[in-house]
């Protein structure tokens, strides 16, 4: 930019600059103004978009500056030790954008000496690539809630209450300064917290496989109940409700199913107004799913269908038949029921509280021979 | 009429706990909120002490919660929850999975709509969280593993 192009935004106050003097934040608001220029804005919109303090993103400028230095894929293979296809792989996972994943920055090429030493301390390569793929999209996922949660909670009532834009982007500056560092101690304390008791289920799981006599399984399968619920009628009751009770609905929905659930239950995840839950443990899931549909008396009622036998586990989510065939059998269930598989009714056995009702082998979508079904009752 | 209270000395003892798990959870500015944006009524019948419980949000805007020990219809619950007292203790420092206490009978409940239970279930994470303190300050005995 030349210096009069900024002296005639200042003068158009289209970058807010106090009394000529032009401060770090005024300088931030300066690039994001020519970088919306080369995107197509007018001069006009800008302003008024400036005005209203929509531009006030001068602190990401400070907070997350970029190294313009860079090197090329080749150089860094020859750094880290790394080929050059596994680079090339390993930032398209990590969501470098298209046609980026031959040229790293500083922090490119030291994200990729880290990955030679994951490699290096012996993690096989077929689980590191799973890996990365995970931390990509839980990081995407973190890093987008931030940022909208930020401009929802914080920048939307700034802009409301009319704060001068100079103002407005140093509060904003400041208060994403102080936020920023905290955020990574949360991570690690998480990220511990769930290590550990995934540890342990791990060797729980060890544990009775070794004591029932298990054969064994096969390399990335594993043993496991598969429970689905969702909410029978959730599309009538979004067009009778409207959108935001509806997913008011979800929200509560989800939160009551996590504050229930057993301990060795895990959500792996939600897609719209359905759960899917993996536990290792048939009984203490089926009891579960049969008590919490009884707090459902009217519609919109929740369904669940359990199955249980081998997934392959896979970037933190779970796939195969057995998996499909628990989606099958919950299509098939209606509101207020539980419905398990023979399988289900197989490795819990005898029960103390729970009947099997079975409704007989049914055909279900996508599997040739028939699955034995049971309605799961209480006898409470 | 009231009766055996299990791990509590007395019907009284549970009721002195739980005035205090209520007063703490009123006044805390975290879970009063909470409780009270559910506003739910709802009622709990702890079966062997014969000890009735009613709870909603305060009228009082002072307070987020107001509550009785009164076993006439003091208001209609949107939710019924009955169990035992052992139960109860158990549930409130978070021992005793809800539903699946429900599917083995040890917790009964009555909820006519499925938003009372979706707004009351999630919240009664901030009751364990101040019954646990409660309990481990000055009711020692109450404490299960």
């Amino acid at each position: 930019m030349s210096t009069s192009t900024l002296k005639r935004w200042a003068e158009e106050k289209i970058v807010p600059v106090r009394r000529g003097n032009w401060t770090p934040t005024a300088a931030a608001q300066a690039r994001i103004v020519a970088r919306m220029r080369d995107r197509g804005y007018s001069l006009d919109q800008l302003k008024q978009a400036g005005r209203e303090g929509r531009l006030a993103f001068g602190y990401a400028e400070e907070l997350f500056e970029r190294s313009e230095e860079t090197v090329s894929v080749e150089e860094a293979a020859e750094q880290t030790g790394l080929e050059v296809e596994l680079i090339e792989r390993l930032m398209i996972l990590m969501g470098t954008p298209t046609g980026h994943e031959r040229e790293l920055t500083e922090d490119d090429l030291e994200a990729m000496h880290q990955c030679a030493r994951v490699l290096g301390a012996g993690l096989p390569l077929v689980a590191f690539l799973q890996l990365v793929r995970v931390y990509a999209q839980s990081m995407r996922k973190i890093a987008e809630a931030e940022v909208r949660l930020f401009h929802l909670y914080i920048h939307e009532p700034l802009i409301r209450d009319g704060v001068p834009e100079l103002e407005m982007a140093e509060e904003m500056e400041g208060l994403a300064q102080d936020l920023l560092p905290l955020s990574s101690p949360l991570f690690e304390y998480m990220h511990t917290r769930y290590l550990r008791f995934f540890t342990e289920q791990d060797v729980v799981g060890h544990m009775e496989a070794d004591l029932g006599g298990s054969e064994g399984t096969d390399l990335g399968r594993i043993p496991v109940t598969i429970c689905f619920i969702d909410i029978t009628g959730f599309t009538r009751y979004t067009e009778e409700e409207g959108d935001e009770e509806a997913l008011d609905l979800i929200e509560r929905f989800v939160e009551t199913v996590e504050a229930t659930l057993p301990n060795k239950a895990t959500i792996v995840k939600t897609i719209g107004d359905e759960v899917m839950i993996v536990s290792p443990d048939t009984l203490s899931l089926t009891e579960w799913a049969a008590g919490f549909l009884s707090l459902f008396k009217e519609r919109p009622q929740p369904r669940v269908g359990i199955h249980c036998g081998q997934a392959v586990y896979r970037d933190g989510d779970y796939f195969g038949g057995d998996v499909n065939l628990a989606h099958r059998v919950v299509t098939r269930t209606q509101g207020g029921e539980v419905m398990v598989t023979d399988s289900v009714v197989g490795a819990i056995g005898e029960s103390e509280y729970l009947d099997f009702e079975p409704i007989g082998a049914v055909v279900l979508k996508g599997f040739p021979s028939a699955t034995p079904l049971f309605l799961v009752r209480s006898r409470a | 009429m009231e009766g055996p209270a299990g791990l509590y000395e007395s019907a009284g003892e549970m009721r002195e706990v739980l005035d205090r798990l209520l007063e703490d959870t009123d006044g805390d500015p975290i879970a009063g909120p909470l409780m009270r944006q559910s506003d739910m009524p709802h009622r709990l019948i702890f079966t062997d002490a014969g000890i009735v419980l009613n709870v909603t949000a305060a009228d009082d805007p002072g307070h987020c919660l107001q509550w009785n020990f009164d076993d006439g219809e003091a208001f209609p619950p949107a939710l019924t929850m009955e169990m035992s007292c052992d139960v109860a203790n158990r549930f409130l420092q978070g021992r005793e999975n809800f539903a699946i206490a429900m599917a083995r009978g040890r917790i009964s409940v009555s909820c006519p709509k499925s938003r009372s239970a979706l707004s009351f279930v999630p919240a009664t994470r901030e009751l364990i969280r101040h019954y646990r303190a409660i309990i481990e300050a000055d009711y020692p005995h109450l404490v299960v593993t």
